[in-house]
């Protein structure tokens, strides 16, 4: 079977569905990011809408809740004139997968042009995506453990923005980086861009054995030690029911970023989460909301970068 | 005798929703003697012989002991609790030790309940697929209780479906200790590695799961040596309902009747297994593990 990064391809490797960064081009990560920009404009509070998508219809498919994922896809596919419908299914109901194949063949025939899908099981989106019809785009908003790759881009995105280009930057990425889709998607995108230094941090549970591309660290100090951008991943509270934490406070105590331990990565470093946070537990509220977070920039990117994607993968060209 | 014409002796084979037709294609193929999991359905006239596998304990619940003596009356060749979790370790010893009493072989699959839950093999495509994964100490750790057990009931066991190098060694050293055990090996896992699951393959989505590629040149090496006994269809016919599902939804399972003949050729022809070995493997090996 085709790899994920395979199948999102056209045979003239142009994105036929968005499903990973995994093995993504330099040059269509790029595409991405300075189409995104297009869409952001001198103004950020103004993002530019363009009828690209017009008469196209787009189906956002959430098998798991995500307010916030599903409403940034809702304004990007509006802004771009597009008519969109947003599900929410509960996994239980769909957790026979030919109800999930069944679903899929019942919104196809309904005419959509795209789904956007976020999933509990990694891989759902390649699955979808390998027993849709030819006409139908998948756009993976959040599968399982595997990928978040629209989430990535806009951290490139952000990344390129404040600090220009990414080869020669030191990012280092705390947290709960052995589960988290946001992480692999994040590495596999920088590593694509030709980032040469990137740091995994987090205690040993929270760690991955092998297979990312990165340094792994169980130390924070040493793991930040003068890095450009420091990214602090949202802690989930079941890590404490599965033994992998003993207490949000103990998490804090060795990895969590306050303004102090900033000091110890480089002396303009940026910091960055991919949201909602964990005030005082990842990420205390002091550095949150003070000039070196970018958290509430990434928000707004998020919504170019979803625009970019969704116009890229229905084939739409930028007008000149 | 030659591996091509040899008659195939399995020792784990599941006949599906269609028990009749899976039995007549394992006539075909060459098969003289299929052994069938506890609880698994017949055909009405099987074309070809039947061995069956007891529960070891009632309705595999973990918990009770099995009527093993009227099993053993209705002819089983053996008992077995599968992949089915014990309650503790107790109700093994217990189980064990009045399978001896019984003078009943065990075929013990080992795979610890919790880290059995992983989908994939503990290695970077896991990794890099996101997949829940199932270190090889998933097995070591089941096969290291398992042996202490046989060594103390001193029943005779069938150590079923090895799936890692690190298992190999423990199975040798415990050979080498003499204790009473034999071990098979699945068609699957010397022929596939882990690198098979990639694109979200769910064909590939086993029980024990497909290792890395060392693992898999180690259990084939094993072989080679006799320190594992006999190789195993492990067929396993899953409706595309529970089968063609994202990765970790599939049921775990593949259709490999076809495999275990042409599949030990393939490794006879690359060098990598002596043919003897391979013919022992499926004829002699396995008729004596279930007692013909």
């Amino acid at each position: 079977m085709p790899s994920t990064a395979q199948l999102q391809l056209n045979p003239d490797a142009s994105l036929r569905h968005f499903l990973t960064t995994e093995g993504l081009s330099r040059d269509l990560m790029t595409q991405i990011m300075d189409r995104a920009e297009q869409f952001l404009g001198d103004d950020p509070r103004q993002l530019k809408k363009m009828p690209l998508l017009k008469g196209k219809s787009i189906v956002n498919l959430f098998f798991e809740n995500s307010t916030r994922t599903r409403t940034t896809f809702e304004i990007a596919a509006k802004s771009l004139s597009a008519d969109v419908v947003s599900l929410d299914i509960s996994t239980s109901a769909t957790a026979k997968g030919e109800s999930l194949l069944d679903t899929l063949k019942n919104l196809e025939a309904m005419g959509a042009d795209l789904f956007v899908v976020r999933h509990n099981q990694s891989g759902a989106p390649h699955f979808i995506a390998e027993h849709c019809t030819p006409n139908l785009a998948i756009v993976n908003a959040g599968d399982g453990l595997h990928a978040h790759p629209t989430q990535a881009m806009l951290d490139m995105f952000t990344i390129r923005q404040q600090k220009g280009e990414i080869a020669n930057l030191k990012v280092a990425i705390i947290g709960d980086i052995r589960h988290s889709r946001v992480v692999r998607s994040q590495v596999h995108a920088l590593a694509g861009l030709g980032c040469k230094d990137i740091r995994l941090i987090g205690p040993g549970t929270l760690l991955p054995r092998e297979g990312l591309a990165g340094s792994l660290h169980d130390d924070l100090r040493s793991g930040i030690q003068d890095a450009d951008v420091v990214i602090c991943l949202r802690l989930q509270k079941e890590r404490m029911a599965s033994a992998l934490l003993p207490s949000e406070a103990e998490f804090h105590r060795d990895f969590g970023m306050t303004m102090q331990r900033l000091a110890w990565a480089a002396p303009d470093a940026i910091v960055m989460h991919p949201g909602p946070i964990n005030r005082g537990v990842e990420i205390d509220s002091e550095l949150a909301d003070s000039e070196r977070s970018v958290i509430l920039q990434q928000v707004t990117n998020g919504i170019a970068v979803r625009m970019a994607v969704l116009s890229m993968v229905m084939g739409v060209e930028m007008p000149a | 005798m030659s591996l091509k014409n040899i008659g195939l002796v399995d020792l784990c084979t599941r006949l599906g929703e269609n028990p009749q037709a899976t039995a007549e294609a394992a006539k075909d193929l060459g098969y003289d003697v299929l052994t069938l999991p506890p609880y698994e359905a017949e055909p009405e006239n099987s074309p070809i012989k039947l061995a069956k596998l007891g529960p070891v304990t009632f309705e595999l619940d973990g918990e009770h002991l099995a009527e093993m003596s009227r099993y053993k009356a209705a002819g089983v060749v053996g008992v077995t609790q599968g992949h089915a979790p014990w309650k503790n370790t107790r109700v093994q010893l217990n189980a064990l030790r009045y399978a001896r009493g019984q003078s009943m072989p065990v075929h013990l699959m080992p795979l610890d309940a919790e880290l059995g839950k992983g989908v994939a093999h503990d290695g970077e495509i896991a990794q890099r697929l996101g997949l829940e994964t199932q270190p090889s100490a998933a097995e070591t750790i089941a096969l290291a209780r398992d042996l202490q057990l046989v060594a103390e009931t001193g029943v005779t066991a069938h150590i079923a479906r090895l799936s890692s190098g690190e298992s190999v060694r423990l199975i040798k050293r415990a050979k080498a200790e003499g204790l009473p055990i034999t071990c098979d090996v699945a068609i699957s896992h010397l022929l596939w590695d882990e690198s098979y699951i990639e694109g979200y393959n769910y064909h590939y989505r086993l029980q024990p799961v497909l290792r890395s590629a060392r693992d898999r040149q180690a259990l084939i090496e094993a072989l080679e040596e006799g320190v594992i006994d006999a190789v195993c269809s492990d067929h396993h016919p899953i409706a595309i309902a529970d089968k063609r599902l994202p990765f970790a939804q599939s049921q775990p399972g593949a259709e490999t009747l076809h495999l275990l003949r042409s599949g030990l050729q393939q490794l006879v022809d690359e060098g990598a297994l002596s043919e003897q070995r391979a013919i022992d493997a499926v004829s002699r090996a396995p008729a004596e593990i279930i007692g013909l």
